[in-house]
């Protein structure tokens, strides 16, 4: 279906038989999606029936939604497989920017729907939107792009970190205000990722994670909850019924699993024991579902998405692509490896989603995102001509800034 | 190739630079590895670890218990009942700041209870938290009404005593929790608790319980009914005749025991105080003890028949031996022993008969200390009946080697041991039953849910403590004394012959030890007819003030008892009466005309009067379970019942007549539910 799709948007190129065989997507990528997808939908299901039935009287009531936020990733994701990836390039800095709006209108008090004490989705009537997930995916097309274009000149911490880090703290700055911990520490780690693995140097990369690494306790002192968590991570069965209640009600559900678990449906940890049983521990379900062999093979899933992930930025024709391409895997799988290490308690509650498997459409959706993203540069196609007429080239554009120079400003302060 | 614009403007490092990437392969790959091997640990190794602690929390070990048995008298007459009402619980945890400020006030007024307390429950953040227990349904519904999550009803078994304070301290009362808690219900707590049926189930976080599928046989594991050998309608009568006489001579107290002889079986057990024990919490714990089994007295002259049949079983006189009066004065060692009317000589029977304590000495000596304790123990003195009732005194019997000359001689008039009303009542009713203890019956069945007998408790003979013929003479001995010179005139009852004995025994006193000489306790024991005894009927008071002979204090009691059962046990009258009467006695109107070959007395009185035996239904539609307990109570009325709520139908129907054994059958249901399918106006 995709491939007559691309027929029809590209009818001058399926001409070139040759060519439809070079620019196939990642088909494999495409497969783990899509298992992914398919076991969280059952998932969300399985652990959300006995809440929804109880908030809502619907024990659908999340399956519903799920479908939906899955058929809504799907046309972004095939919208995003036929948009060629330079267009993001382009327009790396106004989609950063509007996801930074989006950052600041959560803030308003007026504008935000919270959970939990957290102010993190913006209300659209009915619809609900998350911005800090878009703002991880516009960060790494921004880091992309910037990074990019300065390849050669990583080797200079002003060029390499000085712009990155203001950016960063501005993002940071955001997300904690609503609080999002999580995500701040996704954004960060994805920065120091992408700058370090475009060539910056290890010693700044070894010292920038030194003094991120002193901040992170400062940032947990700052709020009690962290505190609280910490303390539930690093003992969880001091105190089961208070602080460590979602870890030690975690580790029981994971637990309970053995090597074939309970049998689909069968989970008694989702009478609501486990909060958050269908969003950020729904590995936890899982693993109870289904065992040890179910969790390898998601395990197994994600790995395969990030071998495939990475040899696609391997192979990729340009330096934005590559880098695009493993900024989106690398942040993909670090989350999807944070939430399965705090699910089994290796880490700290975050509240990270399951990428492609929790519930939560604004997490689904820019996942998607991400993949047809993934998937566009897993073509290795030249971005085609009417690109480059709607948007002429930021970086031609900034060469001739440079060329013009201070003729530019002179003229412009003159006036 | 060379058209591809995009290759050419390649820089000369594009991308992540590959040794980094792979890095990054690696670091993951092995964490991903690292995490298989703790999934590994979690849900292998440690396996029965996590699963014993979700066992912990998911299972519940439900235990559903059945409601509790019905206690029947020995018509099938419910005495208690279980039934379903609603009990308010909160979920506290449910309940924010803002609702607790809301409801609380609301919720006080609903449940009549104290605000700050429902406040400060709510306050917590428990699970469960009781607000009240047993409430009526319109408050219940009420509370529902208010629609708040955090409160919630939960129907609870609770235990009803129709007939009120009706043999209350026999049947004590069983707790909030069902569980028995004195008398019978504590006592036969093992027969009349409902079962517990333990199972899984799995709970969910807010403590609901996911069932296991499949109708739980519920009526099956309820409690099993005890039919016990009370008439419920002589435990009246006698309740009656004795509260009555009680406040009559301004008694402390009073017991009576009704026996049924030839069975052994207890028909009343009477006392006054009476308490409720549908509120026990308003009486006071003293009056919750059965006194009839837990008070022990010296029985005085009551246990002269006993005497006299033992001293011609064992050969020692005949019943017409003359007897030295000694003029009512016979000095045993240091001691002079008294008689209020004294005489020159007596037959034996008129030892009886006068309640001679000089005639019953100068008996015992001759019957011998050794003789006397036996009989004594043979009937029954000295250790309990075994109705197995907690807290049943054994009386107190000293050994006979202990003995001296005096104690032979007060042994024989009934002072120098003590007994409770029961054994005494059990004693006397060796001598109705021609010298044969039966073993006291209290219980006669245990009956399951589906009627199917679980225990029987068959009448059965204990011994033989005297001959029939001894028996029978002291029988006569007890005819006399409700005969012309006798003491217990006043338990005559016309048409039947009644045999009896009084006793009046000075009180010890508590605190100076020896007898307190302003103190009595009065009493009376018999049986009639004494051709053929059908009851036996004990009767004591406590410290009357108005008089004090138990012939003038106790014998009406027995008259009353006996007037009004014997016709209703259909025990025909078989004597006109013909003996004149004492002045001050005051049944000459109840006397005359009593014709033997009528019909008795008091099918007319009921019929004429119009109650109890006919009455009219009341309508009972929408009333409450406790409401129809109380009126069926007040107008002794026997109901049925079936469901749970409130009376949605009955039958008879309001305002038919109902026969004296009649009974209304009613169906209840909760408000808002369809009315049970054989209610024929509920159904479409």
């Amino acid at each position: 279906m995709l491939d007559r799709l691309r027929h029809r948007l590209r009818p001058e190129e399926g001409a070139d038989s040759t060519r439809i065989v070079q620019f196939r997507y990642d088909r494999v990528l495409l497969g783990v999606v899509f298992v992914l997808m398919g076991i969280g939908v059952v998932m969300v299901y399985s652990a959300s029936i006995v809440s929804a039935e109880t908030r809502t009287g619907n024990g659908a009531f999340y399956l519903e939604r799920q479908m939906a936020y899955c058929g809504i990733g799907l046309l972004a994701l095939i919208a995003c497989l036929n948009i060629h990836h330079d267009l993001w390039r382009r327009l790396a800095k106004p989609l950063f920017l509007a996801a930074m709006a989006l950052l600041v209108v959560v803030l308003i008090p007026g504008m935000s729907a919270s959970a939990k004490g957290a102010a993190r989705w913006i209300g659209f009537g009915p619809v609900r939107f998350q911005p800090s997930e878009a703002i991880k995916v516009t960060w790494i097309v921004l880091l992309a792009w910037y990074l990019s274009a300065r390849q050669a000149q990583l080797d200079d911490l002003k060029t390499a970190w000085g712009k990155p880090i203001l950016a960063l703290g501005a993002i940071a700055g955001l997300l904690m205000l609503q609080p999002d911990f999580g995500s701040t520490l996704i954004c960060g780690g994805i920065m120091v990722l992408m700058v370090w693995a475009a060539g910056g140097r290890w010693l700044h990369v070894g010292g920038l994670v030194g003094i991120g690494a002193a901040l992170v306790p400062l940032a947990i002192i700052a709020e009690p909850y962290r505190v609280k968590r910490l303390l539930a991570f690093l003992d969880p069965e001091h105190d089961p019924q208070g602080v460590s209640y979602h870890i030690n009600q975690a580790l029981i559900s994971f637990g309970s699993g053995d090597w074939f678990g309970m049998g689909l449906g069968n989970s008694r940890q989702k009478l609501l024991y486990l909060p958050e049983a269908h969003t950020d521990f729904i590995f936890s379900i899982y693993g109870e579902e289904l065992g040890w062999v179910g969790v390898a093979f998601v395990i197994t899933l994600f790995a395969i998405f990030v071998w495939r992930g990475f040899s696609i930025a391997r192979s990729a024709p340009t330096a934005f692509g590559a880098l695009l391409a493993f900024g989106i895997t690398a942040q993909i799988g670090f989350q999807a490896a944070t939430n399965m290490a705090v699910a089994t308690a290796l880490l700290p509650t975050k509240g990270l989603t399951l990428p492609l498997v929790s519930y939560g459409g604004s997490s689904m959706l820019l996942t998607c995102v991400g993949v047809g993203i993934l998937l566009n540069i897993s073509r290795q196609e030249p971005p085609p001509a009417w690109l480059h007429r709607l948007l002429p080239d930021a970086d031609v554009k900034q060469k001739q800034k440079k060329a013009r120079g201070r003729p530019r400003k002179a003229a412009k302060g003159a006036a | 190739m060379g058209r591809n614009v995009f290759r050419r403007r390649a820089p000369v490092e594009p991308g992540p630079r590959k040794g980094r990437m792979l890095l990054v392969s690696t670091i993951f790959a092995l964490g991903l590895c690292a995490l298989m091997l703790r999934a590994w640990d979690l849900q292998v190794r440690k396996h029965d670890h996590y699963v014993a602690r979700s066992e912990g929390q998911h299972r519940s070990m439900v235990t559903l218990r059945a409601s509790r048995g019905a206690i029947h008298d020995r018509n099938g007459r419910e005495l208690a009942l279980s039934a379903m009402v609603p009990s308010i619980f909160a979920v506290p945890a449910k309940v924010n700041d803002a609702d607790v400020a809301r409801l609380a006030p609301e919720v006080a007024r609903i449940l009549d209870v104290d605000v700050e307390t429902v406040r400060r429950r709510l306050s917590t953040d428990k699970q469960f938290v009781w607000l009240k227990r047993h409430v009526a349904p319109k408050r219940a519904a009420q509370i529902e009404a208010l629609g708040h999550p955090g409160l919630q009803l939960r129907d609870e078994p609770r235990r009803f005593y129709p007939n009120r304070a009706l043999a209350g301290a026999l049947l004590g009362f069983a707790g909030i929790d069902g569980a028995g808690l004195e008398g019978i219900e504590r006592d036969f707590d093992r027969y009349l608790q409902g079962r517990t049926y333990t199972f899984d189930a799995v709970r969910d976080a807010s403590g609901r319980r996911a069932m296991p599928e499949g109708v739980l046989p519920v009526d099956q594991l309820s409690g099993y009914t005890l039919g016990l050998t009370i008439d419920a309608r002589i435990q009246q009568i006698a309740e009656d005749a004795l509260t009555a006489q009680v406040e009559e001579m301004k008694a402390k107290g009073g017991v009576v025991v009704v026996l049924e002889p030839g069975s052994g079986d207890i028909l009343a057990l009477a006392q006054t105080p009476r308490f409720d024990p549908n509120h026990f919490r308003e009486a006071e714990p003293g009056d919750w003890r059965l006194r009839a089994i837990t008070d022990v007295l010296e029985p005085g002259s009551t246990i002269k028949p006993l005497l006299i049949a033992a001293a011609i079983d064992a050969g020692k006189t005949t019943a017409d031996a003359i007897w030295n009066g000694h003029y009512g004065r016979l000095k045993i060692g240091s001691k002079t022993i008294t008689d209020v009317h004294g005489e020159k000589t007596l037959t034996t029977l008129e030892i009886i008969q006068k309640s001679s304590n000089v005639g019953a000495a100068q008996v015992g000596q001759r019957l011998g200390k050794e003789a006397w304790y036996s009989y004594l123990r043979a009937y029954g003195f000295g250790e309990t009946t075994g109705l197995g009732l907690r807290g049943e005194q054994r009386g107190m019997l000293s050994s006979p080697k202990r003995w001296g000359i005096i104690h032979l001689a007060t042994l024989s008039y009934g002072y120098a041991l003590s007994v409770t009303p029961l054994q005494m009542a059990r004693a006397t009713a060796v001598i109705a039953n021609d010298g044969v203890l039966m073993r006291t019956r209290l219980v006669r069945a245990v009956v399951g849910a589906r009627g199917e007998t679980i225990e029987a408790f068959p009448a059965r003979p204990l011994r033989r403590v005297v001959s029939t013929a001894a028996a029978r003479a002291a029988k006569q001995g007890m005819v006399m004394v409700t005969s012309e010179g006798g003491t217990g005139r006043r338990a005559r009852v016309p048409g039947y012959t009644v045999a009896g004995k009084t006793g009046t025994a000075h009180k010890v006193d508590p605190v100076l030890g020896g007898y307190d000489k302003s103190k009595y306790r009065s009493s009376f024991t018999g049986f009639v007819p004494a051709e053929d005894p059908r009851l036996v009927i004990y009767v004591m008071v406590d410290e009357p003030t108005e008089a004090r002979y138990g012939g003038v204090v106790a014998a009406p009691i027995f008259r009353t008892i006996a007037r009004e059962s014997l016709p209703y046990l259909g025990v025909e009258a078989t004597t006109a009466f013909t003996g004149s009467l004492d002045e001050d006695d005051d049944w000459e109107e109840v006397a005359e005309g009593i014709d033997p070959q009528a019909r008795p007395w008091w099918f007319e009185e009921a019929v004429l009067s119009g109650a109890p035996s006919h009455m009219v239904v009341p309508d009972l539609k929408g009333q409450a379970l406790a409401e129809v307990m109380a009126r069926a109570g007040e107008s002794k009325l026997q109901v049925r019942v079936s469901g749970s709520g409130l009376v949605v139908s009955q039958t008879p129907q309001a305002g038919s007549l109902l026969p004296p054994d009649g009974a209304i059958s009613v169906a209840l249901a909760m408000p808002g539910t369809p009315p049970p399918a054989r209610d024929p106006e509920g159904d479409r």
